[in-house]
């Protein structure tokens, strides 16, 4: 370590004003960067500030328009304007969905699916409707390429097994993004 | 540049100080969290579970009658207990309150307060854990931030072994801290005398926050830690030939029955995380601590099916898979819940440590750094001055013990 500090002092001696110059002016540039990175690190803090504001003053979308869906009735809202996002290999997107007072008690499952048509009912519980009697929530599967025809489709079937169902049209920007 | 002293010095200092104020930051809160739980019953009374008459703690039953007997029309969403001194929280929906969680008592069943809003606890989890930034869905960027510090620390700890030399001398030797030879000596003393001593946290800190970024690479990926249980198959569910009165649908099991079953299945399990079906196709699920106090919260675990009371299944450390395992390990190791609130105590005391260790380090740091800036504004201002300016050196009494 000695020898090394000696070294560059004795190159130092050699190279005299010029060497003088170059090593202030690294000296300078490395300060400036560190100074950087210190200042850099400490804006980042102030980033939880804005996203403490944002997490108590949550913006959602409107609701989309309510619809009949056999004897009960729903509107779906998503959470954010943005496209589906990628998850498992698919695409998927949350939305909220209220139904009318009391109706959630008559349903025996409901799912979100986006196709021309309906979705059948999936053995597994992807696109499921879950939540409580006042608001329910979905994790919706898209497909990987929405189509012209394809709509978000709320399909739900009773406690007597009558299937219903509803269409809303996909918005437009989200069919191009990915 | 030659891999000598001088060099894993450097690498030692970069290895937090570009970005001190952000490591220091969450050393801090860290420190704080360890605690959120004691200063949550130190500053909020209505949080305590005063026991005065020593009574037993209620089944998790008798607590969630108590907030439906209260808020009649209050929907159960899941329900978490914490340590014998502080109430039983339980989480519901009502036409009044879309989300709130009511403490109660878990010796009285006394609801004794309301919350709607956010909680120190969890506010100093998020904080912490990934510094409020948003979740996209599967990775937050605050996370990967926070997590991505165990490489700082890990880095810190391999770096600062190797300049310190011969740092087990600091366990058998009496404690070196110069106070006469000046700032910087006395600050690179106590920098190493914490280091040494904190060898141990350091070690389980950066270990378990660099499973944290392993787990936030494997959220992001979409690789799940392990088998997940399938929900109920849909011919399973009860199926009328009528369609009931809104008022009368088809009835669950009562929860009662399920926490039963749950506790004569595995007699070990502590409740302590209870989770109600979210649809017809899911489960009660009841997760708690068990007689291995190496694994966290939600290690053991019973999924009952509401409609039937059948046990669908049963989860324990021996039926984890290695990652699953790795998952529910950590936290009591990171958190340092593992032996209670001495433990608690000791995870605060060494993370005030750490916290401390950064700001000498720094101090140390930016004496070196700004002497050095100084002597390179005075080479370049006066070129003329025959001079032989000197990288920084690294003085003697920083690297040695």
């Amino acid at each position: 370590m000695k020898a090394d500090s000696m070294n560059t002092d004795s190159m130092n001696a050699v190279h005299m004003n010029t060497g003088d110059i170059n090593t202030g002016t690294m000296k300078k540039r490395k300060f400036h960067w560190q100074r950087l990175c210190y200042y850099l690190s400490g804006l980042l803090l102030l980033l939880p500030c804005w996203y403490l504001w944002q997490a108590l003053h949550p913006q959602f979308p409107a609701e989309w328009p309510e619809q009949r869906i056999g004897p009960i009735s729903a509107a779906p809202m998503p959470l954010d304007e943005a496209a589906p996002y990628a998850h498992d290999g698919a695409l998927q997107k949350d939305f909220s969905v209220r139904f009318c007072a009391g109706c959630i008690a008559q349903i025996r499952q409901a799912y979100l699916s986006v196709g021309p048509v309906a979705a059948a009912l999936p053995d597994n519980a992807d696109g499921i409707l879950h939540g409580n009697n006042l608001l329910q929530h979905v994790h919706a599967p898209f497909p990987l390429q929405i189509g012209a025809d394809d709509q978000l489709w709320l399909t739900v079937q009773l406690w007597n097994g009558e299937l219903h169902h509803a269409a809303w049209p996909v918005p437009q920007g989200w069919r191009h993004t990915r | 540049m030659r891999i000598n002293q001088r060099f894993w010095f450097l690498l030692h200092g970069w290895f937090s100080l570009p970005i001190w104020l952000l490591f220091c930051f969450i050393c801090l809160t860290g420190t704080i969290a360890v605690l959120s739980h004691e200063l949550t019953w130190l500053t909020n009374p209505l949080a305590r579970a005063e026991n005065p008459n020593q009574l037993p703690a209620k089944p998790i039953p008798d607590l969630i009658a108590a907030v439906q007997k209260k808020i009649p029309d209050a929907e159960i969403g899941h329900v978490m207990t914490f340590e014998p001194y502080l109430v039983t929280a339980v989480s519901f929906a009502s036409k009044d309150m879309p989300a709130a969680i009511a403490y109660v008592n878990p010796y009285t069943a006394d609801v004794q307060m309301i919350n709607q809003g956010i909680t120190f606890i969890g506010f100093m989890r998020t904080l912490h854990g990934w510094l409020l930034f948003p979740w996209y869905h599967n990775y937050s960027i605050g996370y990967y931030l926070v997590s991505a510090m165990s490489l700082v620390v890990l880095g810190a700890l391999v770096t600062g072994l190797v300049v310190y030399k011969r740092f087990w001398q600091a366990y058998t030797e009496k404690p070196r801290l110069r106070f006469a030879s000046g700032g910087r000596v006395w600050l690179g003393d106590l920098h190493r005398l914490a280091g040494a001593w904190s060898l141990w946290f350091l070690l389980i800190i950066g270990l378990t926050g660099f499973w944290y970024l392993v787990q936030a690479l494997l959220w992001h990926n979409d690789i799940e830690l392990g088998p997940e249980t399938a929900p109920i198959a849909m011919e399973s569910l009860p199926l009328l030939t009528q369609l009931p009165p809104a008022e009368h649908p088809p009835q669950r099991i009562p929860f009662q029955q399920a926490y039963a079953t749950a506790l004569k299945t595995l007699p070990a399990l502590q409740p302590a995380w209870i989770s109600l079906p979210e649809h017809n196709r899911d489960y009660y699920s009841i997760a708690g601590a068990g007689n291995n106090v190496l694994f966290d919260q939600y290690a053991y675990r019973v999924q009952i099916n509401p409609w039937t009371g059948d046990v669908v299944s049963v989860q324990t450390p021996g039926t984890l898979t290695g990652l699953q395992t790795l998952a529910h390990i950590a936290d009591p190791l990171h958190y340092g819940t593992i032996g209670g609130l001495w433990t608690k105590l000791l995870w605060f005391v060494f993370g005030l440590i750490l916290t401390g260790m950064s700001i000498t380090g720094f101090l140390i740091w930016s004496k070196r750094t700004f002497k050095a800036a100084r002597d390179g504004h005075r080479a370049a201002d006066k070129p003329r001055r025959r001079r032989a300016v000197s990288t920084p050196m690294v003085a003697q009494d920083e690297v040695a013990p």
